[in-house]
Parts: structure tokens; sequence; C-alpha cells
């Protein structure tokens, strides 16, 4: 299965990920790699979230080992101090600072608990572009959320979390069981900037996670919807209904007797083999008792670390493959009807590359 | 390179059973498990779809399922069922390698499958015999094969690697080396008649005065190797036979499976053979852990060799060491190096002609 031609390597860079959770960020200097390139973030005075070139322009010391300074970062090695823009404005010992010295400084933007980063072309940055799901944060709304250091690379995620069949097979302890791969409708939907897949199982038996919290303990009718944004944004709403009440709309989890959460995935790569995943699941307060929430966020904690081996499983195969075979192309010698969906995103990330190239 | 038309050890039998075992040899990842029946089966250890390895998956019946998406696979490698659609790809079909249990170990072909042909599986049949003691180990080296094959056929090294127990320097300075070639097996005979015996030999052996010893190294391709190792009281010895259980000798047998996993690692499965004699439970466990301490002394040469073929940076390799200096004892490696060199030679070749074909 050949999707691209595109050399391994060739991240989208005009585009926002996700850097950080903003409670991450703070007065003492975060050091985090982003598709190959070390930044360093940090809260100047006004609470604004800075991010820098993780590099000092003089010895090459990361500036995440140096201090902050009001609004500045100074170096830990022989004290260069940079601003909010990455212009250095003091060497210590000599008068004046040679023009032209910095370090690159990435547009960035905080929302939503997020800290999103652009990573392309400063001057293509469109604050209105970057993605966010307001759910976390909204009063009404509980959260849990996580950021996961994957042994692994982004498309591996992005397989997953498009083909979520797999829900029976390596969650089915919790949020899955055997009618979430034979009986589901699945309908794949590729629009001009998003794939959206659709799940839906009539009138099938529970799984754990759903009869535990939810309403229905025996059948009930599920749906998983799953709209995939590149290059690494998933937004999916998880709900069921009482039997035979039929397919529901896009505003499932709004009606009568509807039931469920979403789950947002920010897939950011770190490099080829390493990944970052900010993970969180949003559900309105009345869905789980607060008492409840511990044991319900723990269950898909743990959804989520079985995935984590999943993919550091795959990567391992593959780098120990010896016949040429990556992320990229995984040389499967099959396709499957669940596949589509996955397909269709790795088309639309191999088109958005090709046309940054031209 | 690897010779693939050969049968190479797996593994123990009983290592593999109800659970799935995944293991890699010659660089290709494969899958063990037994059937209900005890029967024995390998099959390539990706799932045909994602490629996740199917041994973190489920064991059901004689089937495997995948743990991602839930493929499921036969005994014989076929996909015979994709969750969720009627129809399965024909393309889903993992390949299968002929195995089979012999000797103390399990075998695995891993060549061209119409090739499997038991009757190769090497003579190890003296492991079978009832009445004899055996301690087995497997081991995993941080090494290419060949450099244990080398490491084998040339025992010169045992003073100097396992001094404090079957070596000491009578093996390499006073012994006679008779290296013989017949077909595509090597032998390496070392003797030396009268001198002082090495520190496991006083000890099990029982000697107080001089010994003659003898070592012979069989070698076959790819690399089944048997050594014998036997002594007796100076002037009674045996030098250029093969008892090493005469009444009044003291001596055993190694029995080698390896297998290589990648270029740069290999697995190692062996045994060694002896005569139980009147020695106590202790004596034996105390002689099994001189031959597991042997053995692990070979394992750190070969890691630290590999390592600096690794990183010498003038293209030197396990298969071509670059080495500026021939020295006798090197005989019978040399001409395993020159059977296997052949063989693969031959391989390339008929691969070429099939490609023009």
């Amino acid at each position: 299965m050949i999707i691209s031609t595109a050399a391994p390597g060739s991240f989208l860079r005009d585009h926002w990920y996700v850097g950080a959770w903003s409670d991450e960020v703070s007065e003492k200097p975060l050091a985090r790699t982003l598709l190959g390139e070390s930044i360093v973030f940090y809260r100047n005075a006004s609470g604004k979230v800075v991010a820098l070139e993780d590099r000092c322009a003089h010895r090459r010391l990361p500036l995440s080992m140096g201090i902050v300074i009001g609004d500045t970062i100074q170096c830990g090695y022989h004290g260069l101090v940079y601003d909010c823009a990455g212009k250095c404005i003091k060497i210590p010992g000599q008068e004046g600072v040679p023009a032209g010295i910095g370090v690159r400084c990435y547009p960035v933007v905080e929302h939503h608990q997020f800290v999103s980063v652009w990573m392309g072309d400063p001057a293509l940055a469109d604050e209105s572009a970057a993605i966010g799901f307001p759910r976390l944060g909204d009063p009404g709304w509980a959260h849990s959320k996580v950021r996961l250091e994957v042994g692994a690379n982004y498309l591996l995620i992005i397989d997953n979390l498009l083909d979520l069949s797999h829900v029976a097979y390596v969650h089915n302890s919790t949020i899955g069981n055997a009618p979430v791969a034979e009986n589901a409708i699945v309908k794949t939907i590729a629009a001009a900037g998003s794939v959206r897949i659709t799940r839906e199982m009539v009138n099938v038996p529970a799984a754990r996670t759903y009869a535990q919290f939810g309403p229905y303990k025996g059948l009930f009718d599920r749906w998983q919807l799953s709209e995939y944004t590149p290059p690494g944004y998933f937004l999916i709403n998880n709900g069921c209904a009482a039997p035979n009440t039929g397919a529901g709309d896009d505003s499932r989890l709004a009606g009568p007797g509807e039931w469920g959460f979403q789950v947002y995935h920010c897939i950011t790569p770190q490099d080829e083999r390493r990944t970052h995943q900010f993970w969180a699941i949003a559900y309105d307060n009345a869905t789980v008792a607060a008492k409840d929430r511990p044991e319900f966020n723990r269950q898909h904690h743990h959804v989520i670390a079985e995935d984590v081996a999943i993919y550091e499983a795959q990567q391992r195969a593959l780098d120990c493959s010896g016949d040429g075979v990556c992320a990229e192309d995984i040389h499967s010698s099959v396709v499957i009807h669940a596949d589509a969906g996955l397909l269709q995103a790795r088309r639309m990330i191999a088109r958005l590359r090709d046309e940054a190239r031209i | 390179m690897f010779l693939t038309d050969c049968w190479y050890a797996a593994g123990f039998p009983d290592e593999f059973g109800r659970e799935l075992r995944g293991r890699t040899f010659l660089g290709e990842p494969v899958v063990l498990f037994r059937t209900k029946a005890g029967e024995l089966v390998a099959l390539e250890d990706r799932c045909a779809h994602r490629r996740l390895p199917l041994s973190v998956g489920r064991l059901k019946g004689n089937t495997i399922e995948c743990s991602y998406h839930g493929l499921v696979y036969n005994r014989s490698g076929a996909c015979i069922k994709v969750p969720g659609q009627n129809d399965v790809p024909r393309s889903a079909q993992l390949r299968r390698y002929p195995v089979a249990d012999m000797y103390g170990y399990s075998w695995i072909w891993m060549g061209d499958p119409a090739g499997a042909d038991t009757c190769t599986i090497p003579d190890y049949s003296r492991l079978s015999l009832p009445g004899l003691g055996r301690h087995r180990i497997a081991l995993h080296v941080e090494g290419n094969y060949q450099l244990i094959v080398d490491n084998l056929l040339d025992l010169s090294h045992l003073p100097y690697v396992h001094g404090t127990t079957t070596g000491n320097p009578p093996v390499s300075e006073s012994a006679s080396v008779k290296t013989e070639r017949h077909g595509n097996t090597v032998q390496v005979k070392r003797w030396a008649e009268s001198v002082e015996a090495a520190p496991t030999f006083v000890q099990f052996g029982g000697y107080r005065d001089k010994v003659d010893i003898w070592q012979i190294s069989q070698f076959q391709p790819p690399c089944y190797i048997r050594v014998s190792y036997g002594s007796g009281p100076a002037g009674t010895g045996i030098p250029q036979g093969e008892a090493i259980w005469e009444p009044g000798h003291w001596g055993f047998q190694v029995f080698h499976g390896i297998t290589p996993e990648s270029e740069t690692t290999t697995h190692q499965f062996r045994y060694i053979l002896h005569e139980k004699g009147n020695a106590d439970a202790a004596t034996i466990a105390e002689f099994y852990r001189q031959n597991d301490q042997i053995i692990n002394e070979d394992r750190v040469i070969f890691a630290i060799q590999q390592n600096a073929l690794l990183t010498a940076g003038d293209g030197a390799s396990a298969a071509d060491l670059k080495t500026s200096v021939i020295i006798k004892a090197d005989g019978g490696l040399i001409q395993a190096r020159s059977i296997i060199g052949g063989l693969l030679q031959d391989d390339r070749a008929t691969a070429a002609t099939r490609l023009r074909a």
C-alpha cells in the first residue's frame, strides 16, 4: 500500500500544533521538541506564553537550562539575555549587542487549555485557524486530560483513531465489545478540510464502561463519530441511546435519552519515532456523578495506555523489519473495509504535503 | 546474508505451548505456538493489515486473533476472518514455516518449504540417549553467528577466556592440531599428551597427575557444531579418538543450536551431555555452573568483537573481519567460512537463475 511518495520526515509545517497544556507552562522554562525542533516555553511577566528556539545563539546551550527574568530569558551558560521575540538584548561584559543576534520566535496562541504553536512561516500564522475544543474549560462540563509521550510515529496514532473497530479488541475490558467491530454501520465522508467517520451500532449489548456508568445496562444503540482535521486533531463523539431509537444526527449527545462523552486527541510529532499525544475526555456534568468520575476517567486513561502499547509494538516491528518499511509506508499486504477512513486521511496528508512543496 | 534452506534451532520444545511466543530468526519475525493437540506451528509474526506483531495477539483454539483489529488467522497462516466484513482478502496470508521437534530442539526451516526434509536435521541423536546427564542453556548473543562458529572451531582460546575452568596453557601451547574437511563438514582435533589438567578436569575427573587431553570440534553448515572434550591419565588417552567415556576417562560433549537473529545478534541454544558416574547432585550442579560461566565468558567476547566491528568504520564485518594476520589455529574456521561462503554463493547463483527464468 503506497500512500505517498513523500520522503519520511516531511512534517506539515504551516499549521498550528499543540505544544503544551496551558497549566504546563509557567515562569520556569519548559523544553519540548516539536517536529524535530527544540523549543523553550515560558510565561513572561504579564502571563503571556513565549515560545523560542531552545538554543543559545552563542554556545548552543538549551535556553531551557536558563532562567526567566521578567519578560526575558537568560542563558544559563554565559548569561546572554533574550526578549520575548527572541532578540538578544544583553551580552554580559560587553557594550551593546551586534545586530541580528537572536533565536527563532514561534507564534503562540493560548486557548481552551491548549498552548498552540505555529511551526511554519510566521507570516502565515492566523490565530483564528488554531483548532481548540471549547468544552475544555466550560463550567458545565467536566474533563480529564493527559499528555502522553508515545514511542512511535504520529501516523500510527492517526491510523488508530480513524479505525475504531480496534476498540473491540484492544479495549475489550472497558469500552469495547465484539459488536463494535462486527455490527457497526460505517460511513466515511471526506470533506474539504477533514475526514468524518461515523460508526453506528443498533440494538447491541452495552460494553462494560457504558453499562457501568450509562443509563442502558442491556441492549442499546451506540455511535462513534470521529472527525479528523489535519495535521493531528481528532474530535470523537461517543454515545448511546435507547435500543432502536435509530441513528441520530450530528447534534447527538444533546437529545433526550442520549448519553455519552467527547474525546479529543491532538497529535504533535516530536520526531520520526516519537510523538506527543494531548488527550482529553469531556462530558456534561450531568453525565457522570462527581463521585463516579475518578473511576470513569481511570477507565479511559487505561484505554489510551492500551493504545500506546500497540503503537510502540508496531513501531518496534517496523524498526526491526529490515525491509525498508516505515510508518509512512508499512507495506501492508491487505486493505480491509475499516481502512477507508485512514486511507482518506493519509491521502489528505500527502496532498497537503505536496501543496506545501510547490 | 544467511543460508535459508536449512533447519535452525528455534528453541527448546517446552518453550512453546499454548501461549504465543515471538522470536526473530534470520531477520524474520516469527510467532510460535502449539495447537491443542500439541503440534508446533510457526507463522510470520505480523498481521497483514497494520503490521502489529501477532505474538501480542490472542491464541484462540488453533487460531490467532490480532489484538488490534481482530483479524483471525488459522494455523496455516490464512486469514479466515476480518471483523465487520463478509469477505476476506486473499492477500491476507501469513507465511508458514515448517517446524519439527527432534533431539531436544524445536527446529524451523527458513527457506523454501518445498525443500524442508527432516532428514537434514543434524544428527544430535545422542541427546536422546537415556541414562546420561544433560544440561541446557539459552543465550541471546550480541554478535553475528560467524563469530560463534569461529570461536568453537578454535579452542586455543580456552586458556585465555576460560582460564578458571576448562582452560590452561597446554591447551594452546602444547597441543597438536589436525583439521580435516570431508565434503561440507569440518573436524578439528586438538590433543596434548602428558600435560597438567585444567581446573575443571582436576575437579571432576579426579586427576592428581598429568593427563592426556583431546577436543574434537565438528562443524556442518549452516552452524551445527558439536564439541567433545576428553581426558585420561597420562599414557592412557585416545588422543585422536572419539571415545570420551571409556572407563577411566572423563569428559563431556557440547551440542550447539546457533541461529542468527539478525546480522548482529544470535540465539544460542546449548546442551552439555555427560556420564553421571557416581557424582552427587551438588557436584553435578557445580559442573553445570562452570559450563554456564564458560558460555557467558564467550558471550562477552562476541559482544565486544561485534561492537568493535560496528564502530570500525573501515567496512569490516563478521563476514569479513579484515584481519591482518592468520595464525595456525585458524585452520578449522577458515575451512568453515569457505564452506559457508560457497553455499551463499550457490544461493545467489540460484536466485539469479530464477530471476532470469
